[in-house]
C-alpha cells in the first residue's frame, strides 16, 4: 500500500482503539542507514516535537515553554507504528487513550485546573 | 552500518545539493510502502527551491489560474531512496548529478 | 416533514446568531453618515457569507473533517500557527466588543456604568458553555435572536424611499468625508463576513456527523439564514438614515445609537433595543469564545466537544475560558466598546485572507472535498469579495487612524 508521508500521515488525526481523539501526528520517525532502505519506526507527539519545527528564534523559546510547563517535561511521546490499526482520514492506534502517555497534559489539565472548577 | 533516528517533519523544505554540489531541490514529499508491520520508505520529493514558486505553488493549482494559464511551474523530480545520502540529516546529498533524476509530472 | 422542520430550523437557528454589536455599529454608523449610500457594503458582505457558510458546512459534511482540522491536515504545522493566533487575537477583540455592546445594553436598562456588567456578561456566557449543550445553546440564542426582527418592523413603519433604498445597493462615491465613507464601508465587510462564523458552523456540522446527503440541505439554509441576517442589517441602516439624518446626528457615541427606535415605537423602542442589542451580542459571545476553542483544539488534534462535561474535554474548556476573561479584562478596563467595535471589523477585513486563502484552497482539493468541490462561481465570488474588503481595508485603515 502506497503511503505519502506529508499527505497522508503527517499532523493527521491519530484515535484510539475506542475512536476517541488521540492528538496529531507532530513529527515521524525514521531509522536510517546507508546500505538499507529507510524504515519508519514511530509516530512523534508532543510540545518539544512542535517546537522543533519552528524556525529558528521561535524554537528556542517554545523548546523552552515545553520543559518547562509540560507534565511530562521535554521527552516527546513515541508511538510505534506497529501499533496502527487503520490507516485512513484519521488514523487508528491500538492504543488505550484513557491510560496513554499522549492524553497526560489533558488529564492534568483536568486535574489541576478544569476538575477544580465546579459543575465540571 | 550505523543507523540512526531521524525525524522526517525536520527534512522537509531542507536544501538538497547533487553530487556535484548544484542545487537539487528541496524535499517536498516522501513516499512509502506499507509491508505488513512496517513502512518503507521508497523515494523522495525535490520540489522547487524558489521561495514563491513554492508559496504559490497551491494557490496556482486553484482551478481559477489554471484556467488563466498559470502552468508553468518548476517540475519537481524523484529520488530513490538509495540515490539520497542523509548522513548528515542537515545537508541532504544526492549520490548522482541533478539531472538524473526523473521528473515529476504533475 | 421531518426535512422541511430541519430546514426551518436550520434557518431560525442561522438568523438568530447574525445580528450583532458589529453589523449593527456600522450599519447605523452608515446610516447615520451616508444615507442609503452604503447598503451595497451590506449586500457584498452578506453574499460572500452565505458562498462562505455554505462552503464550510459542505467542507465538514464530505471531508468529515472542521474548517481548523483540514487546516492543519493539509497545510501542516507550523503554517497552521498562522491562522490560529491571528484568529484567536482576533476573536478576543471582537469578543471584547460584543461583550461591550451586552454591557452597554444593561447600562441601557439600569443605568449601572458598562465596565461594571462586563464580569457578569462575561460569567454569564461562560456558565451557558460549562453546563449548556450545543443544541440548548444554538436554538436557545437563535430563538430569541429573533427579537432583531423589530428593526425590520421600524423599518417599514418609517415608510423609506424604496426606489433610493435600491439605488444604495449599487456602490457610489460618497458626496462628503471619503474616507469615513471607505473606512465604514470595510468595518461593514468585516462585520458580515466574520471568520469565527465559519469555525463555529463546520464544528457544529461534524459534531452533528452531517454526510453528503446534507449538502443540499445546508445549500439552503446557509442561503436563507444568512439573506434574513443581511436583511437585518440593511433595515438598522435605513431606520438609522431615516431617523438620524434629517436630525443632524452624527453617530459618535453608543448610547446615540440606542435612541434609533424611539422616535418609532416611544419608549418599547429603547427597552427592544437595548433588548435586542443584548441577546444578539451574548449570542455572538458564546459563538466566538466556542470558535476560538475549536481552533485551537483541532488544530492541535484534543478532544473537543460542546456536549460533552467540560472535564471530559479540558483543554478545550480552559481555551474558551480564557478566551472569555481576556475579553473581559478588556471591557473592564474601559476601552470604549464602539471604538473597539469599528477597528475590530475594519482588521478583520484586513485579516480576511489569511483566513479564505487556505480554506478556498481546501475547497477545491479534491482530496479533502472529493467531487463536491468549489465551482467558478463560488471561487470567483468569494475572491473578488473578499480581495476587494482586503484592499480596501489596507488602504483606508490607516487613513482612518491618521485623520482621527
Amino acid at each position: 500500500m502506497e503511503i505519502a508521508l506529508v499527505r497522508d500521515l503527517l499532523d493527521k488525526q491519530l484515535v484510539d482503539r475506542e475512536g476517541e481523539l488521540l492528538g496529531r501526528i507532530d513529527g515521524i520517525v525514521m531509522s536510517y542507514s546507508a546500505d538499507a532502505p529507510p524504515q519508519i519506526t514511530h509516530f512523534e507527539l508532543g510540545a518539544q516535537t512542535l517546537a522543533r519545527r519552528l524556525p529558528s528564534p521561535f524554537r528556542r523559546v517554545l523548546a523552552w515553554l515545553a520543559h518547562r510547563f509540560s507534565p511530562r517535561g521535554s521527552q516527546p511521546y513515541r508511538i510505534e507504528v506497529s501499533r496502527i490499526i487503520h490507516l485512513g482520514r484519521t488514523i487508528k492506534i491500538d492504543i488505550d487513550g484513557t491510560r496513554s502517555a499522549a492524553r497526560e497534559t489533558e488529564r492534568w489539565v483536568r486535574d489541576h485546573i478544569i476538575g477544580r472548577i465546579p459543575g465540571s | 552500518m550505523t543507523t540512526r533516528s531521524i525525524n522526517v517533519e525536520l527534512l522537509l523544505d531542507r536544501e538538497v545539493r547533487d553530487s556535484s554540489g548544484r542545487r537539487a531541490g528541496r524535499i517536498e514529499e516522501i513516499r512509502a510502502r506499507r509491508d505488513g508491520e512496517s513502512i518503507v520508505v521508497e523515494s523522495y520529493h525535490l520540489g522547487p527551491e524558489a521561495l514563491l514558486e513554492r508559496l504559490a505553488a497551491p494557490v496556482l493549482r486553484l482551478p481559477l489560474f489554471r484556467a488563466l494559464g498559470h502552468h508553468k511551474h518548476v517540475p519537481g523530480r524523484r529520488a530513490q531512496w538509495d540515490q539520497m545520502d542523509l548522513s548528515d540529516p542537515h545537508k541532504p546529498v544526492l549520490r548522482c548529478p541533478v539531472e538524473e533524476l526523473p521528473k515529476l509530472v504533475r | 416533514m421531518k426535512k422541511i422542520l430541519e430546514i426551518t430550523l436550520g434557518i431560525v437557528t442561522s438568523i438568530g446568531g447574525f445580528l450583532e454589536v458589529g453589523s449593527l455599529a456600522t450599519a447605523a454608523q452608515a446610516g447615520a453618515a451616508f444615507g442609503f449610500q452604503l447598503i451595497w457594503a451590506i449586500l457584498l458582505g452578506t453574499i460572500c457569507l452565505i458562498f462562505l457558510v455554505e462552503m464550510s458546512g459542505r467542507l465538514a459534511a464530505v471531508s468529515k473533517q472542521t474548517l481548523a482540522g483540514a487546516m492543519r491536515d493539509r497545510f501542516g504545522y507550523p503554517f497552521f500557527l498562522v491562522p490560529l493566533v491571528t484568529m484567536s487575537l482576533l476573536g478576543v477583540l471582537v469578543l471584547a466588543s460584543e461583550l461591550g455592546g451586552l454591557s452597554l445594553a444593561l447600562q441601557l436598562v439600569t443605568g449601572v456604568a458598562f465596565p461594571w456588567w462586563a464580569p457578569l456578561g462575561a460569567f454569564a456566557a461562560w456558565l451557558l458553555l460549562w453546563k449548556g449543550t450545543f443544541s440548548v445553546i444554538e436554538k436557545g440564542a437563535s430563538l430569541l435572536g429573533l427579537i432583531t426582527v423589530v428593526f425590520v418592523v421600524a423599518a417599514f413603519r418609517l415608510h423609506p424611499d424604496w426606489a433610493r433604498a435600491a439605488a444604495g445597493s449599487f456602490p457610489s462615491m460618497p458626496r462628503h468625508e471619503p474616507m469615513r465613507y471607505w473606512f465604514i464601508a470595510v468595518s461593514i465587510m468585516g462585520a458580515s463576513i466574520a471568520p469565527y462564523l465559519l469555525y463555529f458552523y463546520s464544528a457544529g456540522a461534524v459534531e452533528d456527523r452531517w454526510n453528503e446527503t446534507d449538502v443540499p440541505v445546508n445549500r439552503i439554509t446557509a442561503t436563507f439564514g444568512m439573506s434574513f441576517g443581511g436583511a437585518l442589517s440593511v433595515a438598522v441602516l435605513i431606520v438609522a438614515a431615516l431617523v438620524f439624518v434629517p436630525r443632524g446626528i452624527r453617530i459618535e457615541r453608543f448610547d446615540q445609537i440606542a435612541l434609533m427606535l424611539t422616535p418609532i415605537m416611544g419608549r418599547w423602542g429603547f427597552v427592544l433595543f437595548a433588548g435586542a442589542l443584548g441577546i444578539a451580542c451574548f449570542g455572538a459571545m458564546l459563538e466566538i469564545a466556542l470558535s476560538v476553542a475549536y481552533l485551537t483544539a483541532q488544530g492541535f488534534g484534543w478532544q473537543w466537544s460542546e456536549d460533552a462535561r467540560p472535564r471530559d474535554v479540558a483543554r478545550f474548556s480552559l481555551v474558551y475560558t480564557i478566551t472569555l476573561v481576556a475579553g473581559a479584562l478588556i471591557v473592564v478596563i474601559g476601552v470604549d466598546p464602539l471604538a473597539i467595535t469599528l477597528m475590530s471589523m475594519a482588521l478583520t477585513s484586513a485579516l480576511l485572507p489569511i483566513a479564505i486563502v487556505p480554506f478556498l484552497i481546501l475547497m477545491n482539493d479534491r482530496h479533502f472535498v472529493g467531487q463536491h468541490g468549489n465551482g467558478w462561481i463560488s471561487n470567483t465570488v468569494v475572491c473578488a469579495i473578499v480581495g476587494l474588503a482586503f484592499v480596501l481595508a489596507v488602504v483606508s485603515i490607516p487613513l482612518e487612524l491618521l485623520g482621527s
